[in-house]
């Protein structure tokens, strides 16, 4: 089941992107299409971590709860299993979901390649 | 504890086809090769980790050779054993890669001991390689140990 809601960016992280001159999210964007988690504990919604971008950022790894080397060895597991390219950048949801950038598609969870 | 001697690599390639119109048990009857690994396109699966469903948006077949931990680097023996499996069906292969509907996926995947590592490929093993895929991908992964 998707629930769309207004999107309210976070902001005192848009407050540190906005140093590193990262791209400003519009408030008037109207909604994101966000995944329910359900299942292994029933976590509730899951929030964009990460739109697209070269690759995974270490912050986003540690809001994952994920060592980034570790995350990297995961991430090459994920493209693997699901010939992906180098250069296909995924959205990265808080529960570890991985979509794709265009269509919102749930492709493969980055935690199921941890080791 | 007695420090070791050497540094290990851990390695294996994956040959991986994916379309999204021909399906996984075409290409094995083609190839009469019973694949490691295969899904079909709108397949239903879901998360071990966060439960979330979703539908395999492409076709996939893949077959790997043996994983090995070597101290030396390099994957000719790796490039051997395909070429051993597929030596019959290059004609096969090349169709494929003519092919628009095929994205094929010739897959190196190393992880090491070490901080680096450095190996070559011959002439005939990139030649082999051209010839059964249109795509070579690398995983280098450095690891504290192998095992």
């Amino acid at each position: 089941m998707t629930t769309q809601i207004p999107f309210t960016p976070n902001v005192m992280s848009m407050g540190s992107n906005i140093a590193r001159g990262a791209r400003i999210l519009s408030r008037s964007r109207p909604v994101i299409r966000i995944m329910r988690s359900v299942g292994a504990g029933g976590k509730g919604f899951s929030q964009v971590l990460q739109k697209g971008g070269q690759a995974i950022k270490n912050s986003t790894w540690k809001r994952l709860g994920i060592d980034p080397i570790k995350g990297s060895d995961a991430i090459h597991g994920l493209k693997k299993a699901n010939n992906l390219k180098p250069n296909f950048h995924g959205d990265v949801m808080g529960n570890g979901d991985y979509l794709h950038p265009e269509t919102g598609e749930f492709i493969d969870n980055i935690f199921d390649y941890l080791h | 504890m007695r420090e070791k001697e050497f540094f290990l690599s851990k390695s294996y390639c994956e040959l991986i086809i994916t379309s999204k119109e021909i399906t996984p048990d075409v290409i094995t009857k083609k190839l009469d090769i019973v694949p490691n690994r295969q899904y079909f396109k709108g397949e239903e699966f879901a998360s071990k980790h966060s439960g979330t469903k979703g539908r395999r948006f492409q076709n996939l077949w893949a077959m790997k050779s043996e994983t090995t931990i070597l101290e030396e680097e390099g994957i000719s023996h790796h490039i051997s054993f395909f070429k051993s499996i597929l030596e019959t069906n290059l004609a096969s292969m090349e169709a494929y890669k003519a092919d628009a509907r095929y994205e094929i996926t010739f897959w190196v995947w190393i992880e090491t001991e070490k901080a680096g590592i450095g190996f070559d490929l011959s002439e005939t093993e990139m030649s082999f390689i051209n010839s059964i895929s249109n795509n070579l991908q690398f995983s280098l992964v450095t690891k504290n140990s192998i095992e």
